[in-house]
C-alpha cells in the first residue's frame, strides 16, 4: 500500500447528502491511485474504504506549504471531503522529528481546521473533529498527539469529550487535553475533568481542580466550589495560587479568610494573587451577603487600600450617602488613594448636591492651603470639579481666579476650562492679573 | 471575562489630559536620592536592553532589579546596572521586593498579562512593552487589573506623543489637528505600508518550518519561559527574539510593529474607545498552526465607514504605490506631508492644536494623571492587533463587535480571541 492513497468515508455521520455524493462521485475504488507528490517521507498512507479521492491527503497537504489562498481554500474543501480518511493519513505523518512530512501534515490539518470551523459549516466541522478525536490514539508521539488535541481545542465540543478525556491519563498530553476541555467549556467537558479529579492525587489534582474554576455556572455546577476547596486544603502552598483564583473565579466566599491570610503575609508576589483574587471574587460572589464577607476580608487586611476601596465601590450603589466617606478618603496621606477617589467622583456620582458636597469639603478642610498637603488637596479637589462637568461648580470655580495662591487660580483656570470649553485664555489670564 | 473587566476597558478616560509644572511635581531641579523612583526590569533580551537603557539614563529613576529566565543575561544586567541592583530568575521572587515602583515588562508577549497583572496588584505602576498582551481577551483583564489597583500604565509606543512618525516624515499633531477640524472630511482611508513609511517586518519574524527538537540549553528555565504557553520542544529560535515568530508567544511583524503604527492612526480617527466592524486579509493560506508565516494585505473597516489598510509589501500585490497616507474626500496626505489640496499644508499651522496628553511616564506616576497611552487606548490599539492575525489565520472575512469585543458569528475566531493558559498560569 506504500505511495497508495486512499480515502474511505466511513465513520463520517455528520456528512450530508451531498458531500457524501461528491465525495464517491465518479470514484469506484482504484481511481484514487496515484503516486504521492511531493509528499516528503512519508511514512504509511490511509487505509482502503468505501469512498475515494483522486490525490492522497499528504499529496494535497504538499502544495499547502504557504499556497496561494485560494488554492488553500480549494485544497480544504478537498482535504474535508473525504475528512476521516485524510485526517488518518494526515497523522500517520506527524513526528516529533518535525520533518518535511510532518511541516505538510501540519498545513493540511490547519487548512481543514479554519475552513470547518467558517460560520454554516457546522457539519464540516463535526466530521473532522470526530476524525481528529478517533486519530488521537493513532499519533506517533505525544507531539503529534499534542497537535490534534490543539486542533480539537479550537473545533472540538462535546463528542470529542471523550477522547480528550483519555489524553488526560497521558504524562505527555495532560497540560494541552486540559486546555482543549476548558475551552471547550461544556457540562460534558467539566464532568470529564471532574471524573479525572475523582482519581488523581497530588499536583495532577491541584491542576484539574483549578481547571473546574472556568465552569463558573453555580447553578449547572453546585459541586464544584467544594471540590475546589477540597483540593485546596491538600494542595502543595506553591499551588494554592492557582486553586485561589479559580475559587475566586466561581464566587466562593468561603476561600475570602485564606486570602485575607495571604494577603498580610511576608510573600509580596503571593500577596499579589491574593489582592486580585479578592477583588475578583468580590465582583463575582452570586449574594451581597458573600461579597460583604468578601469585602470585609479585604478590608480587615487592607483598610486603606485602593483595591479595598475599588472592591467596595464594585458593589455599593452610587448614592449620595457614600460621597463623605470618599471626601474623607481624599485626606489620605496616598496620593493613589487621593486620585482614585477623585477619579470615582469624577466618573459616577453625579447630580448637583454631590457638587455642592464636593464645594463644601473644599471650604472645610484642605487647611487654606497652608501645608503642600493641603494645597495639593485643594488643588485636587479644583480639577474634579472642572471634571464632573457640572456647571453649579462654574461661580465657585470663578471666585477661585481671586485666591490669593497662584497656584490655585491657575488649577480653576484649567477647571473653568475643562468645564466650560475652551475659553480666551487671555480674557481670564487678564482677570488673574488683576488680583 | 467579568462584567467589570469589560467595561473598565471600555470606558474612554474622562479625565482631562492634565500637563503638570515641576513645581506642582514638587521638584524644581534634580531629584534627590530619595525621590527618585524604583525600576525593575522582567525581560532582558533585546527590547530589554533598550528598557535597561530608558531606566539608566533617566536621572530620576533607580534601577534596583532585573530577572530573566537566563542566567546570562541576568548577571550582565547586574553588571551593567552597576551596583544596586540585584537579580532574579523568576519574577515572582522579584515583585516580592518591597521597594519596586515600577516594573517594567519586557518579556515576550505570552507574558505580557501574567507579569502586567502580578505587578500591578502588587502595587506596582507598570511599563509594559507591545504587543499589549497576545490575544483580545488578556487585554482586558490588564485594563481591569489597572483599574482596581488605581495604577498607572503605560504602553512603550509613543508616536502618538511626540517623534516623526517612522517612515512617514511628519509627526502625528498635525496630521490631527487636519483631521479634527474636517479638513479631510470623513469617513477616511489610511494605508499604513512600506509605500507610506511602514515597513512591516513580515518576513524577519516569520518563524522557522521544521525545525528538529533540540537540548534546551543549560543557562535556560525553559519551562518557566513557556510559563502560560502550552509545552512545545524547544528549538533555539523559539526563543529571544525570534519567538515573534510562533503563534503561541507572538504574532509575527504584524504584532511586533502593530502597536507602533496603528496606535497613532487610531488616535488620528479619533478611535480610541472603539473598534473596527469588519477585517478581511490576504495571505497565504492556510497558515501553519504554530510558525508565523507572510501576509499581504488587511482591511479592517469601523462602523462609520472609516478603513484602515496594512500592507507588507512582502507577499502578493502591492497597491498602495504612489496612494495617499490618508485620504478623505475632501483631501489626501502623503508622505512627507505633501497635501492635495496643497494649502492643507499651509493651513494646519492655523488650526488649534489638539487636546494635550500626559507624555512624561515620571509626570503620570508622580501625578497620578493617566499616560497618553495607556491600558485603554493601548488596549483598543492592541486589539487591532490581533483582529488583523485573527483574520490572517482564519482566511475568512471576520465580523468584530466593539462593545462586547468578541467576534460574532465565529466561535473559532473567538478561541483564537479568548484561550485559556497553561495551569498553573491563569489570568485574574
Amino acid at each position: 500500500m506504500d505511495d497508495t492513497f486512499v480515502v474511505i468515508a466511513e465513520g463520517n455521520t455528520h456528512m450530508t447528502n451531498e458531500t457524501m455524493k461528491d465525495q464517491t462521485a465518479g470514484g469506484g475504488r482504484g481511481q484514487g491511485r496515484g503516486r504521492g507528490q511531493g509528499g516528503g517521507r512519508r511514512r504509511r498512507s490511509g487505509a482502503a474504504g468505501a469512498g475515494v479521492q483522486r490525490d492522497g491527503a499528504m499529496t494535497v497537504a504538499a502544495k499547502l506549504v504557504w499556497a496561494d489562498a485560494k488554492a488553500g481554500a480549494a485544497a480544504a474543501s478537498q482535504l474535508l471531503t473525504g475528512a476521516t480518511g485524510a485526517v488518518r493519513e494526515l497523522v500517520a505523518n506527524l513526528h516529533a522529528s518535525n520533518d518535511e512530512a510532518t511541516v505538510q501534515a501540519s498545513f493540511a490539518l490547519e487548512a481543514m481546521v479554519m475552513a470547518s470551523s467558517a460560520p454554516g459549516q457546522g457539519n464540516r466541522r463535526a466530521c473532522l473533529a470526530s476524525a481528529l478525536a478517533k486519530s488521537l490514539g493513532e499519533a506517533a508521539d505525544d507531539v503529534a498527539r499534542n497537535v490534534l488535541i490543539r486542533a480539537l481545542q479550537l473545533i472540538g465540543g462535546d463528542d470529542e469529550v471523550p477522547a480528550l478525556a483519555k489524553c488526560l491519563e497521558l504524562e505527555g498530553a495532560f497540560d494541552t487535553a486540559l486546555l482543549a476541555l476548558r475551552q471547550i467549556g461544556t457540562e460534558k467537558a467539566y464532568l470529564a475533568i471532574k471524573n479525572s479529579l475523582a482519581r488523581a492525587g497530588g499536583r495532577r489534582r491541584a491542576l484539574l481542580a483549578a481547571a473546574l474554576g472556568d465552569f463558573d455556572d453555580p447553578c449547572c455546577h453546585p459541586d464544584i466550589p467544594g471540590l475546589v476547596a477540597g483540593a485546596l486544603a491538600k494542595a502543595d502552598p506553591a499551588d494554592a495560587p492557582m486553586l485561589w483564583a479559580a475559587l475566586a473565579r466561581l464566587g466562593h466566599a468561603g476561600v475570602a479568610p485564606a486570602l485575607a491570610k495571604a494577603l498580610k503575609g511576608t510573600a509580596k508576589s503571593r500577596a499579589a494573587v491574593a489582592r486580585g483574587c479578592l477583588s475578583l471574587l468580590a465582583r463575582n460572589c452570586r449574594s451581597e451577603d458573600d461579597a460583604a464577607i468578601a469585602i470585609a476580608e479585604l478590608f480587615k487586611a487592607e483598610p486603606d487600600s485602593v483595591s479595598s476601596l475599588m472592591a467596595l465601590q464594585d458593589n455599593m450603589e452610587e448614592d449620595e450617602d457614600s460621597v463623605p466617606y470618599l471626601l474623607g478618603l481624599m485626606t489620605s496621606d496616598s496620593k493613589v488613594m487621593r486620585e482614585t477617589v477623585a477619579g470615582i467622583l469624577m466618573q459616577g456620582y453625579v447630580g448637583s448636591s454631590v457638587t455642592e458636597k464636593v464645594i463644601s469639603f473644599y471650604l472645610q478642610e484642605g487647611d487654606g492651603g497652608q501645608t503642600q498637603a493641603g494645597m495639593e488637596l485643594r488643588q485636587t479637589i479644583i480639577r474634579l470639579l472642572g471634571q464632573r462637568g457640572d456647571q453649579v461648580a462654574r461661580p465657585f470655580l470663578l471666585s477661585l481666579l481671586h485666591d490669593r495662591e497662584a497656584a490655585i487660580r491657575k488649577s480653576a483656570l484649567a477647571a473653568i476650562e475643562c468645564l466650560l470649553g475652551p475659553l480666551d485664555r487671555r480674557v481670564l489670564a487678564a482677570t488673574i492679573l488683576e488680583q | 471575562m467579568s462584567k467589570t473587566a469589560a467595561s473598565a476597558a471600555k470606558s474612554p478616560s474622562k479625565a482631562a489630559p492634565n500637563v503638570v509644572s515641576q513645581e506642582i511635581l514638587g521638584s524644581s531641579g534634580r531629584p534627590g536620592a530619595n525621590d527618585r523612583i524604583n525600576h525593575a526590569v522582567i525581560g532582558l533580551g533585546g527590547m530589554g536592553q533598550g528598557h535597561l537603557g530608558y531606566v539608566l539614563n533617566d536621572p530620576q529613576a533607580k534601577l534596583v532589579a532585573v530577572c530573566d529566565v537566563m542566567q546570562s543575561r541576568v548577571k550582565a544586567a547586574v553588571e551593567k546596572a552597576g551596583g544596586g541592583c540585584r537579580g532574579y530568575r523568576d519574577f515572582r521572587e522579584m515583585i516580592d521586593r518591597e521597594d519596586i515602583d515600577v516594573v517594567h515588562v519586557v518579556t515576550p508577549p505570552h507574558w505580557h498579562a501574567l507579569q502586567n497583572i502580578y505587578a500591578l496588584d502588587a502595587g506596582c505602576d507598570v511599563w509594559a512593552e507591545k504587543p499589549m498582551t497576545r490575544t483580545i481577551a488578556e487585554g482586558l483583564h490588564v485594563a481591569e487589573a489597572v483599574r482596581r489597583n488605581g495604577r498607572v500604565f503605560r504602553l512603550n509606543t509613543w508616536f502618538r506623543l511626540y517623534g516623526a512618525f517612522y517612515g512617514l516624515g511628519t509627526e502625528v499633531k498635525p496630521l490631527k489637528k487636519l483631521v479634527q477640524n474636517g479638513l479631510l472630511g470623513w469617513p477616511l482611508t489610511v494605508r499604513i505600508s512600506a509605500h507610506t513609511g511602514f515597513a512591516w517586518k513580515a518576513s524577519m519574524w516569520t518563524g522557522k518550518l521544521g525545525l528538529a527538537p533540540e537540548p534546551t540549553p543549560a543557562d535556560l528555565d525553559y519551562d518557566l519561559w513557556l510559563g502560560p504557553a502550552p509545552f512545545k520542544p524547544y528549538t533555539s529560535h523559539r526563543v529571544s527574539p525570534s519567538f515573534r515568530g510562533y503563534w503561541d508567544y507572538d504574532g509575527g511583524g504584524l504584532a511586533d510593529m502593530g502597536q507602533h503604527y496603528l496606535d497613532p492612526v487610531q488616535y488620528i480617527l479619533d478611535k480610541d474607545d472603539t473598534s473596527p466592524v469588519e477585517i478581511e486579509a490576504t495571505a497565504p493560506w492556510p497558515q501553519h498552526p504554530d510558525v508565523v508565516g507572510l501576509w499581504g494585505q488587511v482591511e479592517m473597516k469601523y462602523a462609520d465607514g472609516c478603513k484602515l489598510i496594512l500592507e507588507s509589501c512582502e507577499w502578493g500585490p502591492e497597491e498602495t504605490k504612489d496612494k495617499p497616507f490618508i485620504e478623505g474626500p475632501l483631501g489626501k496626505v502623503y508622505r512627507n506631508f505633501r497635501t492635495e489640496p496643497e494649502r492643507l499644508a499651509e493651513l494646519v499651522v492655523e488650526l488649534p492644536d489638539p487636546e494635550p496628553q500626559v507624555s512624561d511616564f515620571n509626570v503620570s506616576i508622580r501625578t497620578r494623571q493617566k499616560f497618553g497611552l495607556n491600558e485603554l487606548n493601548g488596549n483598543r490599539s492592541n486589539i487591532l492587533v490581533h483582529l488583523a492575525n485573527c483574520a490572517i489565520r482564519t482566511g475568512r472575512k471576520l465580523h468584530f463587535d466593539p462593545e462586547t469585543m468578541r467576534f460574532r458569528n465565529d466561535e473559532m475566531a473567538n478561541r483564537l480571541a479568548e484561550q485559556p493558559m497553561r495551569l498553573p498560569w491563569g489570568l485574574l
